[in-house]
């Protein structure tokens, strides 16, 4: 099997090296590491554009969506991650036009992942799409992919989102 | 798979694979001796084996040691072995085993309100027992402060009998739906206990489980209907005779019943083989000694066998519907229940009746079966289906196995769905409830479909949300969460298939390293093999009627308690570096190295005999749990009544759509802190608070309080109870933190 994740490839801002010899260095010495706080950023990415479901429908997207970034860097023993929630609760959806308009809102959908800290992170969400007063059960999805940069503080500094290829059934 | 990784690949070089399985036997012995009680972990760290973090990194021992094949790459664990004749989706996923409901008259004795101590030879081969000794055939500890609680209120209306046991193949299988609910699988044909057809049957000893056989056990329960849960302990007398992990003593928790303490399997309240031990669930409403005592609110109701309902005292929007019981054995919940003693219990309300053609205004429609079909106004199993997540691990004979050294927490190789290695379920083209439980011992899991199609998840810990909430991907799912989902089928055509997938990445036991997109877990790049699908849906057919199932817009909100003034607040901090305070005969040989700090004091290694917080009857608090370092989650688990989380990270708005229900387990996130609320009321005696990561739990991130000050016959402090085969012992309590209360 292939280590390296070859189309989602990101740059490192922590050598695995280094990171190896620190975790075996941490259980070697058993001690309690020093505990270093979170550190906490947000950025709102404004989100413009047509976005496919897999069942061929062209959402029109428009609105924010909210990143919310809580860092651990600098704590002994531990490769610096960052726990980022995505809220598209802003984001206001539609479909067609003149008589075949659809609205569509997303509920207050959020995801949350833990993801070590790059400098750069390319992260495929599935979004879900439920017309207004639909039921819940025949909510649709698109693909958004956020493109999230990093300080070395674990901060986001900027990120944009663009349609992705929506995943298939087998 | 990389060279870096904890287990190794199939693939790697026979010199690492020898190298590996070298130092696993190494460590098995060591293993064998301290699950039996031939060796304490303070000996082990006595003779240079066990730092404070687990075993010292010596080659040919530790896993974490440097190979002596590269300088920067651990040994590692040997793989588990899976033939070639083993393929991922081969096999059918067998549903729960569901208990029999019988009734409280066939127990032989008859159930009693105190323990039964009448008095039994004892089987010599059990530690401390000479020949000619006696002890009681109720494990209980004996007396008043031990009794059940309101017995007389609440006489049980059922029985369910259980054994725990070795590993034996199960002629009695029922899974409680026709087989074409249960893909195809006949309930007649004898089922041993292996993980897969062409895996090896398990050894006795290697595999218990709640009757000795799998499936998993699943008890139908309903509210207003009391059970007297009878649990046998039939395992080995020998304690050498684990197979290696294991230890034959236990005590069961149902998580997270509301009742008296004991019947809530405190961990120090274990039991013998030879023994039972009467649990008794009153299945009440939180409240009910206050709120709507005169049973007049529609909504507090049991489900009756005729349609009807039946109201009951307490609070409504205090309604749990998913639970799961397993062993809680100090300093062995880890081993025991990844041995396979874990179970699930559904219970049955007049909104979750578990009938989803009742339209009487009360029931919520849950996706469950239609009572005009079965004939069963409650409990309808045939769309509403229990998983029992797991990742387990096997040794080169195909035995289940399991790898005590490292205190971060025990990984397996394997998935496997009720016990069943990557199995198949076939599915009808409608709504399907699912009830998915953590079972594992330190594996998180973050679900998604493997198209990326929405999910709904309606409840939480066994709590129907207030909302549901609309997902393409769940929350990371720690051990012990409980998440209960809607999935509609109807979207697909006969014939797709749609698989779940892990995307939760692991290196260790401390937490998940990453949380992968869907297409990077299908990829198959992933050094974890835990990661990527591990349950097919088959689409099948389409349903026989028109799916009439609901998920409301509104399911149960929660409790008021506004009007609850808070009498106390406390943190409790979780973390390592802990010590050992107190010299009890139990824990004083204990060496883990996580512990919890309460109140900004001592972080202290568990003691039974500790008392950390004693809240007063009837009043409400707040507590703050703190994650005390970046580098790991922690899954705390608070004992007795279900929470209200306030705040994530000093924060309201933190707290996420689908953690706004009630829950009992809280991942606190790296670095985080997690604030609740709960009450204590109702019930009296001693419960736990712990890490359910339970290689945290047993190396010994648990601690006591409890609730002491309700009136006769608790004491204030209570005497803690040190089991014996020849009864149980009462001391007082080893020491009372100076500002538990």
């Amino acid at each position: 099997m292939n280590s390296v994740r070859n189309k989602y490839r990101r740059r490192s801002l922590f050598g695995s090296f280094a990171l190896s010899l620190l975790v075996i260095a941490g259980l070697v010495l058993g001690s309690a590491p020093a505990q270093a706080d979170a550190v906490e950023s947000t950025l709102t990415i404004p989100v413009s554009g047509n976005f496919t479901s897999s069942n061929g429908t062209r959402f029109t997207v428009s609105g924010n969506v909210v990143v919310k970034c809580s860092a651990v860097v600098g704590e002994a023993g531990v490769e610096p991650f960052v726990i980022i929630t995505f809220d598209a609760t802003g984001l206001t959806v539609s479909s067609g036009s003149g008589a075949n308009l659809k609205t569509y809102d997303t509920r207050g959908f959020q995801v949350i992942k833990t993801r070590p800290l790059v400098a750069t992170d390319v992260i495929t969400v599935a979004v879900p799409s439920i017309e207004t007063g639909g039921a819940l059960t025949a909510a649709d999805r698109y693909n958004a992919t956020f493109t999230l940069n990093f300080n070395a503080a674990g901060q986001i500094t900027s990120g944009t989102v663009t349609a992705a290829a929506a995943t298939a059934t087998q | 798979m990389s060279d870096r990784h904890f287990f190794l690949s199939e693939k790697a070089s026979k010199a690492r694979l020898r190298e590996a399985e070298n130092a696993r036997r190494n460590r098995q012995e060591i293993m064998k001796a301290y699950s039996t009680g031939h060796i304490s972990r303070r000996e082990l760290i006595k003779m240079g084996l066990f730092t404070g973090t687990g075993l010292l990194l010596v080659n040919g021992l530790s896993p974490f040691a440097r190979s002596v094949y590269g300088d920067d790459i651990p040994t590692g664990l040997p793989p588990s072995p899976i033939p070639n004749n083993v393929q991922p989706f081969s096999q059918a996923m067998p549903r729960f085993d569901v208990f029999p409901r019988i009734p409280v008259s066939a127990l032989t004795p008859a159930p009693t309100k105190e323990a039964n101590t009448t008095q039994q030879p004892l089987n010599p081969q059990l530690e401390g027992v000479n020949p000619g000794d006696t002890g009681p055939i109720e494990g209980r500890p004996p007396g008043p402060i031990w009794a059940h609680q309101s017995w007389e209120q609440f006489l049980p209306q059922v029985a369910i009998q259980a054994t725990e046991e070795g590993a034996k193949t199960n002629t009695v299988y029922n899974p409680g739906v026709p087989p074409s609910l249960n893909s195809g699988i006949n309930p007649a044909t004898p089922m041993p206990v292996r993980f897969h057809p062409n895996l090896p049957i398990q050894n006795s000893n290697r595999v218990w489980t709640f009757n000795g056989t799998i499936p998993p056990k699943l008890a139908l329960i309903r509210y207003g209907e009391p059970v007297l849960f009878r649990n046998r302990n039939l395992l080995p007398f020998d304690i050498n005779n684990n197979g290696g992990f294991g230890r034959h003593t236990t005590s069961t928790h149902k998580h997270n019943a509301h009742h008296g303490a004991e019947n809530d399997g405190f961990t120090g309240a274990f039991f013998f083989p030879g023994q039972f031990y009467d649990y008794h669930w009153p299945i009440v409403l939180a409240g009910f000694r206050t709120i709507n005592t005169a049973a007049t609110d529609p909504k507090a109701a049991m489900p009756l066998d005729n349609g009807g309902r039946l109201n009951i005292p307490g609070d409504w929007r205090e309604t749990m519907s998913s639970h799961w019981f397993h062993d809680h054995m100090f300093s062995f919940t880890a081993q025991n229940v990844y041995k396979g003693l874990a179970a699930m219990a559904n219970i049955y309300s007049a909104l979750d009746r578990g009938a989803e053609d009742i339209n009487d205004g009360v029931n919520l429609r849950l996706p469950s079966g239609r009572a005009s079909a079965s004939g069963k106004a409650w409990g309808n199993l045939d769309y509403d289906v229990n998983l029992l997540l797991a990742d387990k691990a096997w040794d080169n004979n195909g035995q289940l196995h399991m790898d005590i050294f490292g205190f971060d927490g025990f990984l397996g190789d394997v998935m496997t769905v009720n016990l069943a290695y990557k199995p198949y379920f076939e599915v009808e083209r409608r709504k399907y409830r699912f009830r998915i439980l953590n079972a594992s011992v330190a594996r998180f899991f973050k679900i998604a479909l493997s198209d990326g199609s929405p999910m709904i998840q309606i409840g939480n810990d066994g709590n129907l949300l207030p909302n549901p909430v609309v997902l393409t991907e769940l929350d990371e799912q720690g051990i012990a969460e409980r998440y209960d989902i809607v999935i509609d089928f109807s979207r697909y055509s006969i014939g797709q298939t749609v698989d779940m997938v892990n995307l939760a990445e692991h290196q260790d036991g401390r937490r998940p390293h990453e949380d992968l997109t869907l297409a990077e877990a299908l990829s198959g790049n992933s050094d974890d093999p835990c990661v990527g699908r591990f349950l097919r849906f088959k689409i099948v057919r389409n349903p026989a009627q028109p799916d009439i199932s609901q998920v409301p817009a509104t399911l149960i909100p929660n409790p008021d308690l506004s009007n609850i003034p808070v009498a106390r607040e406390r943190t409790f901090e979780f973390g390592r570096g802990a010590d050992q305070t107190t010299f009890d005969p139990v824990s004083s040989a204990f060496e883990g190295d996580w512990g919890i700090k309460t109140n900004n004091g001592s972080m202290l290694l568990a003691d039974f005999g500790r008392i950390s917080a004693m809240p007063r009857f009837g009043t409400r608090e707040i507590w703050t749990l703190k994650n005390g370092g970046g580098g790991w989650d922690h899954p705390i688990h608070i004992h007795f009544e279900e929470c209200q989380t306030l705040k994530r990270n000093g924060s309201a708005a933190n707290v996420p759509p689908w953690e706004r229900g009630r829950k009992d387990v809280w991942r606190l996130r790296p670095s985080g802190s997690v604030t609740l609320t709960l009450q204590f009321r109702d019930w009296g005696g001693m419960f736990m608070e712990h890490c359910h990561n339970t290689t945290h739990e047993d190396n010994a991130m648990l601690l006591r309080w409890e609730i002491n000050d309700g009136g006769p016959p608790f004491l204030r402090p209570l005497p803690t109870p040190i089991p014996r085969p020849q009864g149980v012992d009462f001391v007082p309590p080893t020491e009372i933190l100076p500002n538990a209360d």
